[in-house]
């Protein structure tokens, strides 16, 4: 008896939408759709599901998967975008919807709050803007993101209050 | 990206606000309206600078989604597996708990509705008097709990379907949900239940659809009691409009002027579901909550028979006491209530029989039918054999040299417990579960002991003459029919050898004679228990047989205990007989039980192995097969079509049906391929084989429906109409040919689903073919619902929403299918064959197909 790939999927899915966009950033997602993304990964997850040790960790294990996934295609698309020289500067804004849950008012406010914040991310510090990333939208524990970001708990957790007070001044609130 | 500086100016302090809010962040911070209110009230420049965080933090779980509130992977002891549905109150899970090893059905409750504290006090009570409710009809409730500030409760998990998905897909197909007789019978065992609760206090006060689960053998089961009055919602608050409508068709007048709640109330709600279930319609209904709310009060309910004319006079008089606007003339009590409709439901003989799978009583019969057949044979044998044998040992001690003897009696008594050699008599084994025979120089012990005995020999040929028993073939003939599964021919072979052998009489026999019976018995066991033959008594009737003349031998021993199995075998016990068996095996023993456990466990298909359907659930399959793969060492999951099987009788319909379908314009084709079929069918398969399904497939590319209809005026008749449709529907059927036969159709399985079999399968298969994928879906849904560990249910649902483009949840029904399988390999290639037709047909999905039917067919 073990935690399906559907159910995790459907749980995280908001989630892994989040980080895949944000990781992706305006540049990659001109070239690519956040939801062909999202189904790379999903099949990912279906095919190395038995690498997944502990169902608990679900979650954070496709959110890496999602990270991987959007590294590599990084990667490759460096050499393309290099060699291209008419990129298409226009910013993908179409935040990927296959939920038919939500309604439209409730996605197009969305889609503008979406913007917006992804611009006052821009104006953080590297560091600001990873301890947001890390902690908020891909939900990762306090304990982690000190590893990953090489400080003790009570540093992350003073920086993202501060990242947050910086955040608050970007977005006028 | 640029931005500023990484760091602060090192002369910048942190100030108090940033301290106190990362003190925050670092308990685990939660936004509540309690913080704010302490933070308003706080007021200053400290306490703006915190209340502007949270509305930062605000912002971000508003864009970024509802990240903070997920449900945790486990609440306490159980772990969430899957989800069940999802309710007005809150979601039903799939849960494993970790402490009693089993799966429960988990209901959490929408925090939104769970947050007051009083709330919680309520929940207990509520649910600690729900734990003591046993009843038939009821659901059982193990337990509740409080886990990362959810509510839950832990129910049975039972396979079935809420009555409101029954009513929805009936209401999808402009039929009523339930025949009025069924619906009374049905519906007396929930009376039964209310009362049971009434007695002992408790109300259940939002009896619904919604609320009563239909389980696979029809039965309802009430569940949710008393849920409502813990969120509240059991005194309506006509101030929310519009909200209530839907709620407020069950509920009684009394409900709706806010007065206190009695057992009648429960016996109402039950009248509007009944009469929802049988007609399709409300007794009382309007568009909007005013009129809802008039109307309850002030307007008369519609007599039943004016929407169903047909309906019985009494059940309409019954559903109108129930639904009187003064409780008073309700019936008092819901016994009373039971015994009416069930009444009502013994009345007249239905159109359609009941469906019964098979009860207590049949099993007992069954089993004393065998033992009584064969006692007689049994009986006789066992005194001519004992008289026998001691004769014989008598006579040749006199006269041979005792060494020859010893060894001799070795070899005896070692073949009674050897499991044989593949390639001997007791490889009809391997016939049935199609093992590849073991090279003829591996040796045993009894052939040893018999070469040896045969250098002592002096002009001796008993020991040569018992080899060649042991090795040989009985009736080489049969042995060949058996191998292109023919088991009717097989056995028309035996049965002429056996009665040969039979009635030179039990006198002057030695050891050889008694070989050559064992092995005659067995073969014409192994017959009966082909797919064609499927008689399951007589095999077990030979199998005793054969034990007799061979008291200790193994291969009888196997087939008898797994012949003996019941559909109804918990897989638990199954388990128990498997262990056993293995544990109970002689040396190389074990490799038999393993092939003929992987036998067992095969599921039945067009062109695989001809074996027999023993009538094992599929659950008990999967259990089975998930401990061969402990035991086998994964060698169980390898697909059967390997074996020499693949040529056998199905494979032979499967062919004529394909021509039938070939041939639907083609009248000489059609005939032809029509005549092949039935010709098979009524030389080839016996009168009550499962096979005889096929006939099925055959009436229906003839166009012969009436004739379908005419056989469901029994259950056995229901049953193999309906294993025939879905066998059609395993088969390439033309859409043409099920658009002729549409409406045909639609009568069968209306008919077939009234007595409760599942239809799922044909029904999603003839909305494909009808363009409608939607339908299907819905169909293909409902099906997963009721069936979660059926790999077939997954793949046609996933078929249907690669037809709707849903990509992504396409392939995890397809993942899901493939690790639900019984062969999975096979459902893999399905899958991907679907996918790649959805890339051969081109459009905008095309390429995400591609990309997945790539990464389907690349793995292992």
């Amino acid at each position: 008896m073990s935690l399906t790939p559907e159910v995790a999927f459907e749980r995280y899915r908001e989630r892994l939408l989040s980080v895949i966009y944000f990781r992706m950033g305006p540049d990659l997602r001109t070239r690519m759709d956040p939801e062909d993304v999202l189904q790379e990964v999903a099949i990912e997850a279906i095919h190395s599901w038995h690498t997944l040790d502990d169902p608990a960790n679900a979650g954070a294990w496709l959110v890496t998967l999602a990270r991987r996934k959007i590294a590599r295609i990084l990667r490759d698309q460096v050499g393309v975008a290099a060699r291209d020289p008419r990129r298409e500067r226009a910013m993908k804004t179409d935040f990927p919807v296959a939920d038919h849950r939500t309604g439209p008012a409730t996605m197009a406010d969305r889609k503008d709050r979406l913007v917006l914040l992804e611009q006052a991310l821009t104006r953080l510090s590297d560091d600001h803007r990873e301890v947001v990333m890390l902690s908020k939208i891909e939900g990762l524990p306090a304990k982690e993101i000190a590893e990953r970001m090489g400080r003790s708990e009570n540093a992350i957790h003073l920086l993202l209050s501060r990242a947050i007070k910086r955040l608050g001044q970007e977005l006028q609130l | 990206m640029t931005g500023n500086p990484d760091r602060l100016p090192a002369d910048e302090q942190a100030s108090a606000a940033d301290l106190r809010m990362a003190g925050l962040l670092a308990d685990g911070f939660r936004p509540s309206p309690d913080l704010r209110r302490a933070l308003r009230l706080e007021s200053g420049e400290e306490a703006d600078d915190i209340l502007g965080r949270i509305n930062v933090l605000d912002f971000l779980d508003s864009v970024v989604g509802d990240v903070g509130n997920e449900l945790p992977e486990r609440l306490g002891d159980y772990r969430i597996i899957g989800l069940l549905g999802r309710g007005g109150m809150g979601t039903v899970f799939e849960a494993y708990q970790e402490s009693l090893e089993r799966v429960v059905a988990l209901k959490v409750l929408a925090p939104s509705r769970t947050a007051d504290p009083r709330m919680r006090k309520r929940f207990r009570t509520e649910a600690r008097a729900n734990a003591n409710l046993h009843h038939q009809h009821i659901l059982p409730v193990f337990g509740f709990g409080e886990a990362a500030g959810h509510l839950y409760f832990t129910m049975e998990r039972v396979e079935g379907v809420s009555l409101d998905r029954h009513v929805a897909t009936a209401r999808r197909r402009g039929q009523a949900a339930m025949e009025p007789r069924d619906a009374a019978r049905r519906f007396a065992g929930v009376a039964d239940a209310l009362a049971h609760a009434h007695r002992r206090g408790i109300l259940h006060r939002d009896v619904k659809p919604g609320n009563i689960l239909v389980q696979p053998d029809g039965s309802l089961c009430l569940a949710d009691f008393g849920l409502s009055k813990v969120v509240g919602e059991d005194s309506l608050s006509v101030s929310e409009v519009g909200a209530f409508v839907g709620t407020l068709h069950y509920a009684s007048p009394e409900q709706a002027r806010g007065q206190e709640l009695t057992p009648a109330s429960d016996l109402y709600a039950l009248a509007v579901t009944l009469y929802q279930c049988v007609s399709g319609k409300m007794p009382i209904d309007a568009e909007t909550t005013e009129a809802m709310l008039d109307g309850l009060l002030n307007r008369d309910p519609l007599p039943l028979r004016r929407v169903l004319p047909h309906a019985p006079r009494d059940l309409e008089i019954v559903l109108d006491k129930l639904l009187s606007k003064d409780p008073r003339d309700r019936y008092p009590d819901g016994e009373s209530l039971a015994r009416d409709l069930q009444r009502i439901a013994d009345d007249e003989p239905v159109l359609v029989r009941r469906r019964s799978w098979p009860s207590r009583a049949w099993r007992v019969v069954r089993k004393h039918r065998v033992l009584s057949a064969t006692i007689a044979v049994a009986v006789l044998l066992l005194a001519v054999v004992l008289v026998l044998w001691r004769q014989v040992l008598v006579e040749e001690e006199a006269v041979r040299s005792a060494r020859y003897e010893s060894l001799l009696a070795a070899a005896i008594s070692r073949a009674e417990t050897e499991p044989g050699r593949p390639d001997g008599p007791d490889g009809l084994l391997a016939v049935l579960t199609g093992m590849a025979p073991e090279t003829a120089d591996q040796g045993t012990e009894v052939l040893d002991l018999l070469g040896r005995a045969d250098l002592q020999a002096d002009g001796e040929t008993r020991a040569r003459d018992l080899r060649s028993a042991y090795l040989d073939d009985p009736v080489p003939a049969a042995t060949a029919a058996l191998r292109e599964g023919r088991g009717q021919a097989a056995r028309a072979l035996l049965d002429a050898a056996i009665a040969a052998e039979e009635s030179r009489g039990f006198l002057d026999r030695d050891s050889v004679t008694w070989m050559r019976l064992y092995r005659l018995y067995l073969a014409r066991a192994v017959a009966s228990l082909t797919a064609s033959v499927a008689d399951q008594e007589g095999a077990a009737a030979d199998l005793l047989r054969a034990s007799f003349v061979r008291p200790g031998a193994f291969a009888p021993a196997i087939l008898s205990a797994l012949v003996r199995l019941e559909a109804s075998e918990s897989p638990s016990a199954l388990l128990a007989v498997c262990d056993r068996l293995i544990g109970e095996a002689p040396p190389g023993g074990d490799a038999v039980v393993l092939g003929v456990l992987r036998a067992l466990v095969a599921p039945v298909r067009p062109g695989a192995a001809n074996l027999m359907p023993f009538s094992l659930s599929k659950a008990a399959r999967r259990r089975v097969l998930r401990w061969l793969d402990v035991e086998d060492g994964g060698a169980a999951l390898q697909p059967l079509d390997s074996t020499p099987w693949a040529g056998g009788i199905e494979t032979s319909l499967a062919d004529a049906a394909q021509r039938g379908f070939a041939g639907l314009s083609d009248t000489a084709a059609l005939r032809a391929a029509l005549l092949e079929g039935r010709a098979l069918l009524g030389t080839e398969i016996a009168a009550g084989s499962p096979l005889q399904a096929w006939s099925v497939v055959f009436d229906v590319i003839e166009g012969a429906l009436p004739a379908l209809l005419a056989r469901m005026n029994t259950t056995a008749g229901m049953r193999q109409v309906v294993d025939g449709l879905v066998l059609l529907t395993r088969l390439d059927v033309p859409a043409e040919l099920l658009r002729r036969s549409q409406d045909g159709l639609e009568r069968v399985l209306g008919i077939a689903e009234a007595s409760g079999q599942p239809t799922e399968p044909i029904r999603v298969a003839l909305w494909m073919a009808l363009g409608d994928p939607a339908a299907a879906l819905a169909e293909a849904t409902d099906w997963v619902g009721r069936a979660a560990d059926d790999a077939d249910a997954y793949l046609a649902r996933a078929r249907c929403r690669i037809e709707l483009g849903d990509v992504t949840y396409a392939a995890f029904d397809g993942a899901q299918a493939i690790g639900l399988a019984l062969d999975p390999d096979s459902v893999r290639a399905r899958f991907v064959a679907m996918l790649e037709e959805a890339v051969a047909r081109g459009g905008e999905d095309a390429q995400r197909f591609q990309a997945l039917s790539r990464s389907f067919a690349g793995s292992d």
